[in-house]
């Protein structure tokens, strides 16, 4: 899968999650742009992409994955 | 800590957790099947987010035959206001009312979608044994252990459980005075 299609899928996790448009969604989107992101919200987006990517986080990464950019960065980290 | 952080994980949402049975190894007819000597503690308190503890504490006195003490605690750290309502019979949960202090507060986009019910507290010997015991259900730490002024500085910790329930665990400390009973 090359980067851009993984960003997508990324995107598209997080646009359901959140109830948006997938293309208002940037790399510097976050708790501060995206009323729906808040601790409820990060805890469905976690899980929505640990099915996504069959993927586990851990509590750092769930601390630490607050915009658009750190989400996908940490998710190609955890499949490489 | 940030206006940012403060508002995303701190805490008020929590999942049932359930107790293993006391029953002995033979009545469950697997002695491979042991008790699990912990437990999550004490049942302390339940969260119920307003707009104002002012305009809501007497309301909810009376619909919960309730006792309000008068004390409104402000929490910087969490960016609420809190009050106990302490039941007549002592039997039914303390009830504590959480207000948002300013937009960035810990609650305030709970309360924009209606606020309420909002979490359940447990007293624990242990809040960082608490915190493995969640880790090992893999339930999610939304804030690590901090000092809770409505608590006298004793250590509270936040936790989502993987059905979307948040706990909020109090560490238990002997020498202090707690609000609540």
């Amino acid at each position: 899968m090359n980067d851009i299609d993984f960003g997508e899928r990324v995107r598209a996790c997080m646009a359901k999650v959140f109830d948006i448009d997938p293309a208002l969604i940037t790399l510097e989107s976050s708790p501060e742009t995206i009323e729906a992101w808040d601790s409820l919200g990060h805890l469905n987006l976690i899980m929505a992409l640990e099915d996504e990517f069959g993927v586990n986080l851990s509590d750092d990464q769930f601390l630490s994955l607050t915009n658009f950019a750190a989400v996908v960065t940490a998710i190609q980290r955890q499949i490489k | 800590m940030s206006g940012r952080s403060a508002r995303f994980f701190g805490g008020p949402y929590p999942s049932l957790v359930f107790v293993e049975s006391k029953a002995s190894q033979s009545d469950l007819g697997s002695p491979s099947r042991q008790a699990d000597p912990a437990s999550v503690g004490r049942f302390h308190h339940i969260g119920y987010v307003v707009s104002s503890i002012e305009g809501a504490v007497a309301g909810m006195a009376k619909s919960l035959e309730a006792d309000w003490d008068g004390a409104i605690i402000h929490d910087p750290l969490q960016t609420t206001r809190v009050a106990f309502l302490y039941p007549k019979i002592a039997a039914n949960p303390v009830i504590e009312l959480v207000e948002p202090v300013g937009p960035d507060s810990t609650v305030s986009r709970f309360l924009k979608r209606g606020g309420g019910l909002h979490h359940l507290c447990y007293e624990v010997d242990s809040v960082e044994q608490e915190l493995e015991r969640a880790r090992a259900r893999r339930d999610v730490i939304v804030r690590p252990p901090f000092p809770a002024a409505a608590f006298n500085q004793r250590k509270i910790a936040w936790v989502y459980t993987r059905t979307r329930l948040l706990i909020e665990y109090l560490e238990k400390d002997s020498n202090a005075r707690d609000v609540a009973p």
